[in-house]
């Protein structure tokens, strides 16, 4: 603020009259009058130089129209900002710190979360100078917005904050000078009730918290004080999120289905008690491992979302729309669990469609780029057991009969299985279709989306005087779901990785496709599948990069000793006692079938060398472990194409008689 | 990267039976080179060797046509280079038959026809370096039954040898490619002379996009694709966040006069400017003590706090006592660490560091600011004056336990030793060296490290 600035403000006089508009302007605003507000205020129009003055004409017209002409006001908002050159990132009086909050608000119930936050960093700052009233509404938002991006740490330490101070009232920076103040330890009063009102939305976001940090114990204490209110609805959804977490899924499911049906209106609280309890219902039905019942209850819920957000819609045009319910659509959401949903259920192309939605507004879930990639790969190939599959893979080993007589020819398949496609075309990666190129831009993306190991490295403390930091750049964040432990974020770097390596094989590059296959070898915990994993892509890219010795040291099937899906070992936490993940399924099921494949593989490596003996007695072992589990379906054409190596085209002659025409008749 | 069906008929027309033995190497050749261009030549090679390999020429005067024709695509060009130069190699050194009596027949995939003497003799002339005009005037049939008795088979070992490198280049993989034709005979009879069947089964091998002649089988890996992820809560659970509570906030201070700091920010705003009086800063303290929410609403801000520092130092740390619990704070703290370095400013620190819990990066900071100031100074007598303020506040930090000087030790010891001449800083360095050696039980010795490089 320059010096005349100063001087003009220290010097403005309010005369007596003004004070009595005022006065009434904010009485009629009380009463929710807002035309009364509006007239008072409307001679107030002299003080052109006080922009309290044009921003309390500007929120009483909007407060006019019902909260309809959102975007009108916010126009006002920003023209005042610019009259009177306040600028958030220059904010330094308190004054001017309600005009950036209710921007904020504005941008909270658009869904513009990166923005408002950015705003209320700097708005929160002056939470101490900020009057009571507006101080608590202020942090309470603070805390909602951080648990609208899911950082549920941030919004902790701010609800600690404000237990420590605007309750309590003891600053918690320690005094080590005994003469500053001991003196406003007065003694705890009877609360207000605006106070107790305050204490409890805070508790409730202390649970939503709790919840989303997976602190279980703490949150069952305290929603099962709330359940004693046998009507208190959010209790409800709480208390069911909590069984869920903790794998109780059919006690979550019976408090779920206690919530009587449409108790939160959307018209009146933005939200809607339908949308969430078909969701919630899906959430559980998907962790049982029933995934298709689980769509079903997401496209309910999709249904009554679109419903709900359309209808209000037709009333008139899009602008007219209430500010509480501007933003109240949970479709993205939705579309997330929905296409997660379809994949469990082996529909891998819808999910695709559902979750290239959810990705243009969580762009920042590196999960999200794993499960697009997944799509992906499913696509391409729905299971491993078409591999292990003889009969079929028998039928697919002659792909034509040409000429008859003397002159009969059969051609036989190029390929049996069905994952690689070198492509020489030129075409973009970009194309959002459940393709293996997309897949490897989406497995990029999550690769650098991956919250690093050693947790977020800490904001320099002092900055260069005069130069603000700039806007925080787009830290990847687990929206729309909960936080990730540790322990996940680990197995979601696994399980990229193995993905990785998969998809630069299936692709014919190899090199990326070893170095992937490497470093997922290199992880401090490993499934067993992943090892199994590991070991498998890294002797295929090995054997094309014409380094068959190493191939072979992978493909030691002792190198493999069990294919579990869960990560080994790990401390006894909180976070083992969340069960919410559908029971894993995978092929090959026992270790006996991955071990049969270590061992095709081993007879391949030794083809491709010329050592046909030595391959043809590998392969006769595997085709005697045929009787007890499943093995390559690869082996027969393996097998004829060593007899032709040899140059004894009568056994291959015989096999494919005996295997294919058989069929074939 | 197939013939289309007209080329075909027009390789199948030159190989026909009748015209092949009528016309001579030349002429054959002159045609096939006038009607292909030469970027088709390689698939016409293809074609001929699929021909060859799949038995699907009757005659020897057909097959010593296409092996010629073969040689000649590529005129002129070194036999290395030539992409079919190893058909020859294998044409004059075929794999052994038999792998011992009595064994059957061995076959290998993609086998080539057994060539008779004479034919393998007009063969080797082919290859050898010699002008081949007279030979290529003859006709097929005449190089057939040409009698060449016991010919001396001609060296070509340097081409087998320069083909042998050529291979062993090639990863292993890329060599293990076989034909994906299989003959499989049915067992009769009565052999097929239908030209028609001939034709569509010749053009089904050869042409097309996808035409079987260029396909091969590689011994395949299984690949298996990874599981899907196993994650812990991941889909989203919706519960209320009654979004309505969330409005917009009317300013209930419009037009409110600011009476009650009026006073105390008419003080502060001389404040910034001159020193107060003892009893105008009573006045401010006073009014700053009784209401704990006042120092908000002073007119205070970061960039201010200089002024104030040099002007009223007490009043400054008294106000940012009162800000300790602010937001705020931390920008104030770094106005003040970069500031202009002064004796005020140190006393505010100084203060502030026997008062309050300061961020160590804090003190850090200002310490540095402190002796890069001492160093970049151009009055000697201000420089001297800076320093020993600087020993003696260092001094009461390490005595206070406020730093631990083993972080700063490498920049606090070269300081004391540029300004060595000054009591005070002799002093301190003193004191840094008891610290190491133990003497005073502060702070553990630094490394051998950091020593050497101090003194040497």
């Amino acid at each position: 603020m320059s010096e005349k600035e100063e001087i003009e403000r220290t010097t403005d006089t309010v005369t007596d009259q003004e004070q009595e508009y005022a006065q009434n302007t904010l009485n009629e605003y009380k009463k929710n009058n807002y035309g009364g507000a509006l007239q008072f205020i409307n001679k107030l129009d002299t003080r052109t130089h006080d922009f309290k003055v044009a921003h309390n004409k500007a929120l009483v017209e909007y407060c006019k129209s019902d909260f309809k002409k959102t975007d009108a006001f916010q126009k006002s908002l920003t023209s005042i900002c610019n009259q009177f050159k306040i600028r958030v990132e220059k904010l330094d009086d308190v004054d001017q710190c309600i005009v950036h909050y209710n921007q904020a608000i504005l941008l909270y119930h658009q869904r513009q979360y990166t923005n408002a936050i950015y705003i209320m960093d700097r708005v929160y700052k002056f939470i101490e100078p900020m009057d009571d009233a507006l101080a608590k509404q202020v942090s309470l938002f603070a805390i909602e917005l951080q648990l609208c991006v899911r950082q549920s740490d941030k919004a902790i330490s701010l609800i600690n904050y404000l237990e420590n101070h605007l309750i309590n009232g003891n600053p918690n920076i320690k005094i080590l000078d005994k003469s500053v103040k001991e003196k406003d330890t007065k003694k705890t009063q009877p609360l207000d009730p605006a106070m107790e009102e305050f204490k409890k939305k805070l508790n409730r976001y202390k649970i939503r918290c709790y919840l989303m940090n997976h602190n279980l114990d703490v949150a069952h204490k305290e929603i099962s004080l709330l359940l004693k209110d046998k009507q208190n609805v959010e209790a409800m959804f709480l208390g069911s999120n909590l069984e869920y977490l903790k794998g109780n899924l059919v006690e979550a499911q019976k408090l779920l289905g206690s919530v009587p049906k449409n108790c939160l209106v959307y018209n009146e609280c933005g939200e809607s008690s339908d949308v969430m309890f078909y969701n919630n219902m899906g959430v559980i039905h998907h962790a049982m491992g029933k995934p298709n019942l689980a769509c079903h209850y997401f496209q309910l819920a999709l249904k009554e979302d679109m419903a709900l957000t359309n209808c209000v819609k037709k009333d008139g045009k899009s602008e007219e729309k209430t500010l509480h319910i501007l933003g109240g659509s949970k479709y993205h959401e939705l579309m997330y669990n929905l296409g997660v949903s379809l994949l469990h259920a082996k529909r891998p192309t819808q999910a695709f469609d559902c979750l290239i939605i959810a990705v243009r507004r969580y762009h920042r879930n590196a999960r999200l780029w794993m499960r697009l990639a997944e799509c992906c790969i499913m696509t391409t190939k729905e299971s491993n057991e078409v591999d292990f599959d003889i009969q079929k893979k028998q039928k697919e080993i002659v792909v034509d009969v040409i000429g008859s007589k003397d002159k009969q020819k059969v051609i036989l398949t190029t390929s049996l299985s069905k994952d690689k496609k070198y492509s020489t075309e030129s075409e973009s990666y970009a194309v959002p279709v459940p393709s293996l190129e997309f897949a490897s831009l989406c497995l990029r993306n999550a690769a650098t989306l991956l919250p690093s190991d050693n947790n977020t490295s800490p904001i320099p403390l002092f900055l260069i005087p005069g130069v603000t930091p700039p806007v925080p750049s787009c830290t990847p964040g687990p929206a729309p779901s909960s936080p990730m432990s540790p322990e996940s974020i680990m197995s979601l770097r696994n399980s990229i990785l193995a993905a990785s390596a998969y998809v630069a094989l299936c692709l014919g590059d190899y090199i990326m496709a070893l170095e992937h296959a490497e470093k997922l070898l290199q992880q401090p915990r490993l499934s067993g599948a992943h090892k199994l994993l590991g070991h498998l892509y890294c002797a295929e890219a090995l054997v094309l990069l014409d380094k068959i010795s190493e191939a072979l040291e992978h493909l030691n099937p002792d190198n493999v000793k069990h294919i579990n899906l869960e990560l080994p070992g790990g401390e006894d936490n909180d976070e083992k006692r969340i069960k919410t993940s559908p029971p894993p399924k995978w092929f090959p099921h026992n270790l006996a079938t991955a071990h049969a494949t270590m061992q095709y593989n081993i007879a391949v490596c030794k083809t491709i060398r010329g050592q046909l003996d030595e391959a043809i007695a590998l392969l006769k072992q595997v085709w005697q472990m045929s009787g007890k589990c499943k093995v390559p379906g690869h082996i027969i054409m393996l097998v004829l194409y060593i007899e032709l190596k040899l140059g004894r085209p009568e056994p291959a002659r015989n096999l494919i008689k005996q295997y294919l025409f058989q069929n074939r008749l | 990267m197939a013939l289309s069906i007209e080329q075909c008929d027009i390789v199948l027309d030159i190989l026909d039976e009748g015209k092949v033995r009528s016309h001579t190497f030349e002429s054959l050749y002159n045609e096939l080179h006038k009607k292909f261009d030469p970027a088709d030549y390689f698939k016409v090679g293809t074609f001929l060797v699929v021909l060859l390999q799949q038995d699907l020429l009757k005659e020897a005067e057909q097959k010593l046509v296409a092996i010629t024709l073969l040689h000649e695509l590529y005129r002129g060009e070194p036999l290395p280079n030539t992409p079919f130069a190893n058909v020859f190699i294998h044409l004059l050194h075929p794999p052994e038959h038999q792998s011992s009596v009595g064994a059957p027949k061995l076959e290998y995939p993609g086998q080539l026809p057994r060539l008779s003497a004479p034919e393998k003799y007009f063969l080797t002339q082919l290859l050898s370096d010699v002008p081949k005009d007279a030979i290529l005037k003859k006709t097929a049939t005449q190089v057939v039954n040409a009698d060449v008795g016991n010919f001396q088979a001609a060296d070509f070992s340097m081409i087998e040898l320069l083909l042998a490198e050529k291979q062993s280049e090639l990863p292993q993989t890329c060599k293990t490619g076989i034909p994906i034709i299989l003959s499989l005979p049915e067992k009769t009879n009565n052999y097929s002379a239908d030209t028609l069947e001939y034709e569509v089964l010749v053009k089904k091998i050869a042409s097309g996009e996808n035409a079987y002649m260029n396909k091969v089988y590689r011994p395949e890996f299984v690949i298996l694709a990874p599981p899907l992820l196993d994650t812990q809560d991941e889909l989203v659970w919706l519960n209320p966040t009654n979004p309505q509570e969330h409005t917009i906030a009317y300013d209930v201070t419009m037009c409110v006069p600011d009476t009650a700091g009026q006073e105390a920010r008419q003080l502060m705003n001389k404040a910034y400017k001159s020193a107060l009086s003892i009893q105008q800063q009573q006045q401010l303290l006073a009014e700053l003590e009784s209401d704990s929410k006042l120092v908000y609403h002073i007119g205070l801000t970061p960039s201010k706090l200089p002024e104030l520092v040099e002007n009223n130092p007490l009043i400054a740390i008294e106000v940012l006592l009162k800000l300790m619990q602010s937001k705020q704070i931390t920008e104030y703290f770094s106005v003040l660490v970069n500031m202009e370095m002064s004796l005020h400013s140190m006393e505010v620190v100084n203060r502030l560091t026997t008062t309050v819990d300061l961020p160590t990066e804090f003190v850090h900071l200002y310490i540095s600011n402190c002796i890069s100031t001492c160093e970049t100074i151009k009055d000697r007598y201000m420089q001297n004056r800076l320093v020993r303020l600087v020993c003696v506040f260092l001094q009461s930090l390490i005595r206070n336990k406020i730093i631990n000087v083993q972080e700063l030790f490498i920049e606090v010891q070269a300081f004391c030793i540029e300004f060595s001449r000054i009591r005070e800083a002799a002093a301190l360095f003193r004191l840094l060296k008891q610290l190491e050696s133990g003497d005073i039980g502060l702070v553990s010795s630094p490394t051998i490290n950091s020593k050497s490089k101090l003194e040497g």
